[in-house]
């Protein structure tokens, strides 16, 4: 996307890193979006701080709350020295207005939103620990966030991922979340390398979600 | 290219939900209906569109299966864009998109606060206590800056709220822990030398590196600077996160005969039980536990722990 945004540089403003660019819970007046520098987006669960996120040059943030005129759903933390473009509500519209690409690649990024959210929805509603991890593994490869895969023969996902990271997707804690991994891995479902996660076979994951999930509904009806 | 016009015949399904669908519809004229699960209810759903209505577009757009099933109910016609037609057309009238911003926000929000709801940490807060305890949680964890600038939100929003008078105490104090808060030059350009090796051992302290920590709380301890009654706290909980408990208690007891109203007395008893716990002295843990606990308030990151700490040993006993 190559937008000439010379004009709007009376609207740039900097920050250094730790600097809080917002609040959650704040009341939402402006919309962020990012020259130079990485922004992590963090959110406060109990007692503590998780970030969410790290956005990166041309990537927006405060979007949700200057069209809803609602709160903001978590803070923003520079995490480098960042030059960002802040708009208000009435030149948010004109900004839209005057770089269709850039509206619709809001348009895109609310669309990646809401799924993401509702994948994460679909794991969090099952009822069985073991299918939900397997969920989160299924889902990390959905959205393309592993290091390699090799599913047309194999079915073997390498992800990156730490125990907390899988278990903060599943909506549980590291310690309910080691004993299951460490079946799967008894089980050689999964392999346990100090900074990676191997999957032997994401199908069969797949397979024994679906089953699971069709199961639950079934009971529920 | 152009869009082309479809017809459907009352009762022909546009597409299936779970489909790779790859169009952006257009109602021209009839009546379409979306069938979806919600998924919070399971139930069966549906919205009607109506004529000039858009459809498919978040399916389309990022590539995603479908999550609805969509029904022409009487005969109707759509016009179907490709995502590259229906750019170029919204490229035109950025109305369009932002109409559909709006209505994406709101789905959003919603199916975000689903996701809150389940995972039970994301209670819902009143906006004024949510944005103070931002502030309160920074503070706790004295990360001053960032405690010093929520509470200065806070007051902007709220300035004869609930918390006013406290977070204004609380900026004094963040501000305090500067040697120049207003300064606009670097961050660390504006820390006094104890501050700036303070936070460099809670930096050691909270990545685990307990035995580099002791060094230089140690070493601010000595100094008798601001941070040296936390300091001695933080000496007590590293010795015990090295596994030299007795140390540990001994410091940690010595803390609360010399800081009896500190507000880390709850913490240091908590790590006494923590102690006692290592040498499988539960009774003599659960009581370190309770006394904490009594002392401590619920915004103080050590009251979660006690509580959940005594839950497990109780569940554990039953």
């Amino acid at each position: 996307m190559n937008l000439d945004l010379s004009v709007f540089e009376r609207f740039a403003v900097t920050y250094k890193p730790g600097d809080i660019i917002f609040c959650e819970y704040e009341p939402g007046d402006s919309f962020y979006l990012i020259q130079s520098g990485k922004v992590k987006i963090v959110k406060i669960f109990g007692n503590i701080e998780k970030t969410v996120d790290i956005l990166h040059p041309g990537e927006f943030f405060g979007e949700m709350a200057l069209l809803e005129e609602a709160p903001r759903s978590a803070t923003i933390i520079a995490d480098d020295h960042c030059k960002l473009l802040e708009f208000n509500k009435a030149n948010f519209e004109i900004l839209m207005k005057g770089n269709p690409q850039m509206a619709l690649k809001l348009l895109r990024l609310f669309t990646k939103r809401i799924f993401d959210q509702k994948r994460r929805f679909m794991i969090l509603t099952l009822d069985d620990l073991d299918a939900k991890i397997m969920d989160v593994f299924i889902m990390l490869y959905e959205i393309g966030n592993y290091i390699s895969e090799d599913v047309e023969s194999s079915g073997k996902v390498v992800y990156s991922h730490s125990i907390d990271d899988i278990a903060h997707w599943a909506g549980i804690s590291p310690d309910e979340c080691q004993p299951v991994l460490n079946n799967f891995s008894i089980q050689r479902k999964i392999e346990l390398d100090h900074d990676k996660i191997i999957v032997k076979n994401i199908n069969e994951f797949r397979r024994q979600v679906d089953s699971k999930r069709r199961r639950q509904e079934s009971v529920e009806e | 290219m152009s869009p082309r016009a479809v017809n459907f015949k009352a009762g022909n399904v546009i597409y299936m939900k779970g489909f790779r669908n790859s169009y952006v519809y257009i109602l021209k004229s009839g009546v379409v209906s979306l069938n979806y699960q919600d998924i919070q209810t399971g139930q069966e759903d549906q919205d009607q569109i109506r004529t000039g209505e858009l459809f498919g577009v978040k399916s389309a757009l990022g590539s995603y299966p479908t999550d609805e099933q969509a029904l022409a109910l009487v005969d109707s016609t759509v016009l179907a864009f490709t995502v590259e037609e229906f750019e170029q057309v919204a490229s035109s009238n950025t109305r369009i998109i932002l109409k559909m911003l709006k209505v994406y926000s709101n789905q959003l929000r919603r199916i975000h606060r689903q996701v809150q709801n389940l995972l039970s940490t994301g209670e819902s807060k009143k906006p004024e206590e949510g944005l103070f305890r931002i502030g309160l949680y920074y503070h706790n964890n004295q990360k001053f800056r960032q405690s010093t600038v929520s509470f200065e939100r806070y007051l902007i929003h709220y300035p004869n709220g609930r918390f006013a008078s406290e977070a204004r105490e609380k900026i004094i104090y963040g501000k305090s822990m500067f040697a120049n808060p207003d300064s606009s030059g670097e961050e660390t350009g504006s820390l006094s030398p104890e501050i700036y090796s303070y936070s460099e051992a809670m930096e050691y302290y909270e990545s685990g590196e307990f035995r580099k920590a002791l060094k230089l709380f140690s070493r601010i301890h000595e100094s008798q600077s601001k941070d040296s009654v936390e300091s001695a706290l933080r000496i007590g909980i590293c010795l015990f996160r090295l596994g030299r408990s007795s140390d540990a208690t001994i410091r940690l007891t010595d803390f609360i005969k010399k800081n009896g109203k500190s507000y880390f007395v709850p913490e240091a008893l908590y790590y006494i039980g923590e102690c006692y716990k290592s040498n499988r002295d539960t009774e003599k843990a659960i009581s370190f536990y309770q006394k904490a606990l009594s002392m401590s308030d619920p915004s103080q990151e050590v009251y979660v722990l006690i509580t959940e700490t005594l839950q497990k040993l109780e569940g554990g006993r039953k």
